[in-house]
């Protein structure tokens, strides 16, 4: 089914008033998505299946962290998701992964997460296409050094141990490679 | 730091954190900052974030597992049953304040143990003897840590409930280890079992007494295959020296004839680099 940001806020209300099939028509939306971003950053299907359930599950039990003038639900599942790989990859001790939790969610606080001009508005399939041309339409410096950042979980430091790089060098190039993505999927 | 005087220098950091990339000195002087609530640096760190959201819509969408949903939805009823129901306001008028992290967040290590249980049990580890050392271990585990958790008496007293009901269901699913290995020069002391499902694919490695790894290194195992070693997955181990790792081998995994950890960068690598820890 395709994701309708309204529809998805209207069954983040229902699962706000503790309705447990609602959490259930969120999965069939966005497991799919979810999943394969922690495939793409764990790698083994086991251990993304694993933190698949502990996303959503997060997403029911913490779900007054959810603000519906901050993210769309899709939006809000992808970036859980993300930082539980993070830490998970840089196997971040539970007090670390408790202030970073903490430390995310009182920024996003107010300030609504901008998705780029007209893309939530596109069908899943157009974004994923969109984006990955505009990812993969970068130069390879820029492309790698991003794609270790982000789907790696590496700091810029390792990103740049990883490259051989000096790390003022890599950071240019992710910040670079940001920002011509930013343009691109603007366009 | 006022925002005026350091802007460029903001924007930049501002950039790299929405992808987490920041670390020490730079990112606490950040998070200093933010905490000062400045209004530029707050959105721009908002829209950087949705930027960095729309990077995970590049990757093709995997289906879960069957039963997944299923999963989902009983693990919900057992150890997340709802409070009373609230009602969201949208847009909200009026910001509610976080729930501070400790009072949830204390409860992480309990998650994951119940996690780890019903995942053991859902893959049909068969039998109940071998893990009831693993067991006693987590029981002793959540004792140590209940002397932490000061503020959520009747959230703790419902985990330990379903922790428990778990924990019987497990005994009756528990299964003979396939191997065992034992700690090596650099890691004596440290010993891990590795359990695998009748299947073959699903493998579940249980550590303990090997120290957690130093900053910006991760344990690796490997299985070794026609006496090349495959890589098997990445873990940590907290402070009392525990570790799990709930992994898979590929299908087409030929018989494996021994199982190895290593240290090795943050990330895990391809082949094995590092200090052989534990071996089988």
């Amino acid at each position: 089914m395709e994701p309708n940001p309204n529809e998805d806020r209207d069954l983040m209300r229902r699962i706000a008033d503790g309705d447990r099939e609602a959490m259930g028509e969120l999965f069939d939306r966005h497991a799919s998505g979810v999943l394969g971003l922690l495939l793409r950053m764990l790698r083994t299907r086991a251990e993304a299946e694993e933190q698949l359930q502990d996303v959503f599950f997060q997403a029911w039990r913490d779900d007054e962290r959810y603000r519906p003038e901050v993210a769309a639900p899709r939006t809000w599942l992808l970036m859980l998701a993300h930082s539980r790989a993070v830490d998970r990859l840089r196997s971040a001790n539970p007090r670390r992964r408790r202030e970073r939790d903490a430390a995310r969610q009182a920024y996003l606080d107010g300030h609504p997460v901008e998705t780029p001009r007209g893309f939530d508005r596109l069908q899943r399939e157009e974004r994923r296409r969109r984006v990955a041309a505009a990812l993969g339409g970068l130069p390879d410096e820029q492309r790698s050094a991003l794609e270790l950042a982000f789907f790696d979980g590496l700091t810029h430091h390792q990103v740049a141990e990883r490259l051989d790089a000096p790390p003022g060098r890599v950071r240019s190039r992710i910040l670079l490679g940001m920002r011509k993505l930013r343009d691109r999927l603007a366009d | 730091m006022d925002h005026d005087e350091h802007r460029g220098e903001h924007e930049e950091l501002v950039a790299l954190h929405a992808l987490e990339l920041l670390e020490g000195e730079e990112l606490e002087r950040l998070e200093e900052h933010l905490a000062t609530g400045c209004p530029q640096c707050r959105r721009e760190l908002a829209r950087r974030r949705g930027e960095v959201a729309a990077l995970a819509e590049a990757v093709a969408e995997e289906e879960p597992a069957e039963g997944a949903r299923e999963a989902l939805l009983q693990r919900i009823d057992h150890e997340a049953p709802r409070q009373p129901p609230r009602t969201l306001s949208f847009p909200a008028a009026e910001p509610e304040e976080p729930v501070p992290a400790a009072s949830r967040g204390q409860l992480w290590w309990l998650g994951l143990a119940a996690t780890l249980l019903i995942a053991a049990l859902a893959w049909g580890l068969a039998s109940q003897r071998a893990l009831h050392g693993e067991i006693d271990r987590l029981e002793a585990r959540n004792r140590s840590l209940q002397a932490d958790l000061d503020r959520s008496a009747a959230e703790l007293a419902a985990v330990r409930t379903r922790l428990t009901s778990t924990q019987a269901i497990l005994r009756t699913a528990a299964g003979d280890p396939v191997a065992v290995l034992a700690g090596l020069d650099a890691a004596a002391g440290a010993r891990a079992r590795v359990y695998r499902d009748r299947r073959g694919g699903k493998v579940l490695l249980v550590v303990d007494g090997l120290p957690s790894a130093p900053e910006g290194r991760v344990y690796e195992l490997w299985g070794l295959v026609d006496g090349k070693p495959r890589q098997a997955g990445i873990f940590d181990t907290g402070r009392d020296g525990d570790g799990y790792l709930i992994t898979e081998l590929p299908a087409e995994t030929g018989e494996v004839e021994g199982w190895t950890i290593t240290e090795e960068p943050a990330g895990g690598v391809p082949q094995p680099t590092g200090t052989r820890m534990l071996e089988s």
